[in-house]
């Protein structure tokens, strides 16, 4: 944060479309070179929304905001999440895995994917989650595909994380689901 | 399965109509430096999407969109993602073109995840226009667009994002930031290997296709199976030189030093099928695996060295 403070000086210039071809054979090669400069820049100039986000959402204490958002999306009834918070809120918070107590209790939270919504009720009892199960799936695709992510949900007590690229859209309907849920199961 | 357990420190939001997971490996770290880490982490999510939002009408790349024939001053995060979509527009001579949001609205991708409204397709956005419209000047740091455009930064800008929360955590000895199953792996696993990151089948979800192990690399994956259209059979990985799905590959993933190259040629790649497609991960020294139609696999020479 500490580096410069200018916006980057690369002089790449005006580029009409007969210049930008004439560049083109050179260009080879420089998308990672242009990505790492761009990343080093843009983070070097800092975040202009850090309220929305810093600190806000402790692990522990989320937020009014979070439980909005998940009521919100609860009172949306499943066919689709209808967060009411702004982009520059931080989005819908977090869950975690780690040393999270949750309220007892029935909770449900909605998932949408670009082609249909998912909902997930979580049952809190003496504190843990004792089931995550998809309580109304709209998706085009088989919620069956997402049964090892409901097991997940229960042994690891929260969102699962993945080390898979290429998500399928009802496990991220799933996921985006559990995430309303729990929020509210923290509040 | 065995990818979806973890240990550590896992947290969730939702940015982008993606959820977010962020893992980390870090045991000899304060749970309270995490949870400040991860907040900033995830502050760059917001950061992106606040200005590259396709569908809120007030964010940046919107504003950029309805402003026509004179340079705009732009902050250097809508820059640099617009100035990466279009080097690989121009390397892929428009298989890949960031101009592509008006040929998205008309297959139905119109809708606001936030507010489940619908984004009327604005009568500005003429449907000729291509990559060849947008001007940079890289000193004045500005966007001249030719003629309305309706821009859509999404491939490049969700990379952005990665990178730029991999970049707040790399002080810890290993994290994984995981957005709709484009990963960057950052450091080493808690048992201080390279982070062995699974590749989703195309056909059969429950499974991988292979794994391959990573450290400080991202690996992204576009696929058709990933969001079918609201209507009609298409996929949302469209072709912008006919605007209709592209068939050849099915499933491109894509190793690279970073989620914003990683995110967009898996996009390119996608479009321009598997032999045009390797060729260009080659010429970029970058590696990746591309799936076609008959399950076939065609990988660049390199990917063996993440095998394991």
């Amino acid at each position: 944060m500490s580096d410069s403070r200018r916006p980057r000086q690369k002089n790449i210039g005006v580029r009409p479309a007969s210049r930008s071809r004439a560049r083109r054979g050179k260009l080879s090669g420089s998308i990672i070179a242009i990505s790492s400069a761009a990343i080093v820049s843009v983070y070097a100039l800092g975040r202009t929304n850090t309220s929305a986000v810093s600190g806000q959402f402790a692990v522990e204490a989320p937020t009014a905001a979070a439980t909005s958002v998940a009521r919100s999306a609860q009172a949306a009834g499943g066919a689709r999440a209808t967060p009411t918070v702004a982009p520059t809120n931080g989005g819908t918070p977090s869950s975690a895995t780690t040393s999270t107590t949750f309220k007892d209790g029935t909770y449900t939270g909605s998932g949408m994917s670009r082609h249909g919504g998912m909902q997930v009720t979580v049952v809190v009892k003496n504190g843990k989650i004792t089931s995550a199960n998809v309580t109304s799936c709209g998706t085009r695709y088989p919620c069956s595909d997402i049964n090892p992510l409901i097991s997940a949900a229960v042994s690891k007590q929260g969102v699962p994380a993945s080390r898979v690229s290429g998500a399928t859209d009802s496990s991220q309907a799933y996921r985006q689901a559990l995430t309303n849920a729990l929020n509210q199961a923290k509040a | 399965m065995r990818q979806e357990l973890s240990r550590g420190y896992v947290q969730t939001r939702v940015f982008m109509d993606t959820p977010v997971v962020i893992e980390l490996a870090a045991p000899r770290h304060a749970e309270e430096e995490l949870a400040e880490l991860t907040d900033r982490a995830f502050g760059w999510f917001a950061e992106v999407e606040q200005r590259c939002s396709r569908f809120d009408e007030g964010s940046e790349l919107r504003r950029l969109s309805r402003h026509v024939g004179d340079p705009m001053r732009v902050s250097a995060l809508l820059f640099s993602a617009l100035e990466l979509s279009l080097e690989v527009a121009h390397l892929t001579r428009g298989a890949f073109d960031p101009t592509i949001g008006r040929a998205m609205e008309q297959c139905g991708f119109n809708t606001n995840y936030l507010t489940g409204e619908r984004v009327a397709a604005p009568s500005y956005a003429e449907p000729s226009g291509t990559y060849r419209d947008i001007l940079l000047d890289g000193d004045a740091s500005t966007v001249t667009l030719l003629r309305p455009l309706l821009l859509d930064l999404g491939a490049v800008a969700k990379g952005l994002a990665i990178d730029l929360a991999a970049r707040e955590l790399r002080s810890l000895p290993g994290f994984v930031i995981n957005a709709g199953g484009d990963i960057f792996a950052g450091g080493y696993d808690p048992d201080g290997e390279p982070w062995r990151i699974g590749v989703r089948h195309p056909r059969r979800h429950a499974e991988l296709l292979t794994s391959v192990c990573v450290t400080n690399a991202a690996v992204c994956t576009s696929g058709d199976y990933e969001r079918p259209q609201a209507a009609g059979s298409g996929h949302h990985i469209l072709n912008p030189a006919c605007g209709t799905a592209a068939g050849a590959a099915i499933s491109v993933t894509v190793i690279a030093p970073s989620a914003m190259v990683a995110d967009a040629l898996s996009t390119a790649v996608f479009v321009l099928g598997p032999e045009a497609g390797v060729d260009l991960l080659h010429r970029q020294g970058v590696d990746g695996l591309i799936v076609d139609a008959d399950l076939n696999v065609v990988a660049t020479r390199g990917v063996e060295r993440y095998r394991s």
